[in-house]
């Protein structure tokens, strides 16, 4: 439905683009391009922060590892607090421009809210079912996969979602580094008044980022399911 | 076994966590190169020079050639990337400070492409109206600022590091526009506004200082992000009076689609439609003329004998056959 909604809203801002400026960014290849541009930086740079912060938010949540994931956490929630164009900007004063800074800087602020939320579920599992997992005898390993992931999934998934939906946001502020994506047709509309652009730019991403937590809820229910 | 896979899982974790943005900076790293060696063109411009019709589009047709690759980004960035020779070829504006400082050079636009874009003090008419003194007040400054004058007062805030507020301030000593000390205000509130980028905040800094200096109470509005928000600003109220550029208000403001390209003409036209308009008066205008302009890196250029846009779009179709 929301790829239907994006594919109506690209045709009629392509035939409808109201200017002779709109029309020269407005064409279906170009917002093919931003398109493959924008969905490329949010499915890779989301899909890198999974993979290191998933790891990493189990790893501090080890009993030996307490100390590391309370000083961890800290650092994490302020580093929340810094701006996302800001992070954008210092990521481009060391990488310089594009892609692939874009991407640095959307995995490293995504991976604040996976790495919290995975912290935070797996610290929510009750002691007691833990001590009932280590009563029957269970191994370690076979209590995180067993007992403590399962149970810590949902908020997990509620990170990796929020993560998701906050990085097709900030994806947009990658075309001030030359990166593209829908950003592109934001800043042009405002720099050049023209509404079409802004609102397409707009209304693209926003479906997008819909788009992306409509599909993450399937992969949740699924596994839910499953477990 | 398990310890050893946990105490490794640590170190291979860590590792990765480090390695990531290892690895994403190898490919944007800096390119090292022989002056003039470009086997790729790619362009760099902002959002806005990339579709206006007196922009990148128009000025690839009526040049006959075509870049490799257009990059579009923030206008303060395409100077840095050019320097560092992330691009080849940069759109830039021809009295930034920092070309002079980065060892860029403007390419003469020998067809005449580029439009006039001459600023001066666009004021509210009912501010007008209530103080009529704003109109030699203010319009006794653009014509002081010739081209030369405004490079070297960009370089001041862009090379070498100076407030604009203190380099608008020695200017105006300079000039005998204002006096040391600025008197207790004693006339109304007038709101100064301005774009983000250098010279409109020095523009923005010396009407600032002025109207202070005639006694009025000059509150700092300045550094609104592009075009389209100052002039909302302006026409709803916000701010009362900053420094626009005339082919901007012909083009964006006014939404025409055909570009002028005299100074005197566009400044007329724009001063006529934009008080029928929106009831806003235009001041007297600067000399200087701050149009787009095609930079490269002054190395580049001389290797390659580029003077001109046209001898860029020569060595850029030769190369191609």
């Amino acid at each position: 439905m929301f790829v239907t909604c994006g594919g109506a809203a690209a045709v009629y801002f392509v035939e409808n683009p109201g200017s002779a400026m709109a029309a020269r960014v407005l064409t279906y290849n170009h917002l093919a391009v931003l398109t493959a541009q924008h969905v490329g930086m949010v499915v890779i740079s989301s899909l890198l922060a999974a993979t290191t912060a998933l790891p990493l938010g189990i790893l501090i949540s080890r009993p030996r590892l307490r100390l590391l994931g309370t000083i961890l956490e800290n650092i994490v929630n302020i580093g929340q607090t810094i701006p996302s164009i800001a992070v954008i900007a210092l990521s481009f004063t060391v990488l310089g421009l594009g892609f692939n800074t874009a991407l640095f800087a959307l995995w490293l602020y995504s991976l604040l809210p996976i790495l919290r939320n995975t912290y935070a579920g797996i610290m929510s599992v009750p002691p007691g079912v833990r001590e009932a997992a280590v009563g029957m005898g269970m191994r370690p390993w076979r209590i995180l996969f067993k007992v403590e992931l399962p149970l810590a999934f949902p908020i997990i998934m509620a990170g990796i979602r929020t993560a998701v939906v906050v990085n097709v946001g900030t994806a947009t502020l990658a075309t001030f580094i030359g990166a593209g994506g829908f950003g592109h047709l934001i800043v042009t509309g405002i720099m050049v008044r023209r509404l079409q652009l802004l609102l397409s730019g707009c209304i693209l991403s926003a479906l997008l980022a819909m788009l992306c937590d409509h599909l993450l809820g399937m992969v949740e229910e699924k596994v839910k399911a499953s477990i | 076994m398990r310890r050893l896979i946990s105490k490794y899982g640590i170190i291979w974790l860590i590792s990765l966590l480090f390695l990531l943005p290892l690895l994403s900076g190898c490919s944007g790293g800096q390119a090292q190169r022989a002056p003039g060696a470009i086997d790729k063109w790619v362009f760099a411009t902002d959002h806005e020079f990339s579709v206006r019709p007196d922009g990148l589009p128009e000025l690839l047709k009526l040049y006959g050639f075509e870049f490799d690759e257009v990059r579009i980004m923030d206008l303060g960035v395409t100077y840095g990337a050019l320097r560092d020779g992330q691009v080849a070829a940069a759109m830039g504006f021809a009295t930034d400070g920092r070309i002079a400082a980065f060892d860029l050079v403007n390419l003469e636009d020998d067809k005449n492409f580029f439009p006039v874009y001459n600023p001066a003090p666009v004021v509210r008419k009912e501010i007008l109206d209530r103080y009529p003194e704003l109109e030699e007040i203010l319009g006794r400054i653009g014509p002081l600022l010739d081209t030369e004058t405004m490079i070297n007062l960009n370089a001041q805030v862009d090379v070498e590091n100076k407030d604009p507020k203190e380099v608008a301030r020695q200017w105006l000593l300079e000039q005998g526009l204002i006096k040391e000390e600025a008197p207790a205000p004693t006339k109304g509130k007038i709101v100064v506004g301005s774009k983000e980028f250098t010279e409109q905040l020095i523009l923005g800094a010396i009407t600032i200082q002025v109207l202070a200096d005639a006694g009025f109470e000059a509150v700092d509005s300045t550094g609104l992000a592009g075009s389209e928000v100052v002039r909302k600003a302006l026409t709803s109220g916000e701010i009362d009076v900053y420094w626009e550029y005339t082919g901007t208000a012909w083009l964006v403001h006014l939404g025409h689609d055909e570009p002028l390209t005299d100074s005197e003409e566009c400044y007329n036209r724009v001063k006529e439609e934009d008080l029928a308009r929106y009831n806003l008066v235009w001041l007297t205008y600067a000399p200087f003329d701050n149009t787009y302009t095609i930079m490269m890196r002054k190395a580049d250029a001389e290797a390659l004998g580029i003077k001109t846009i046209s001898d860029l779009a020569r060595v850029i179709n030769e190369g191609r056959k």
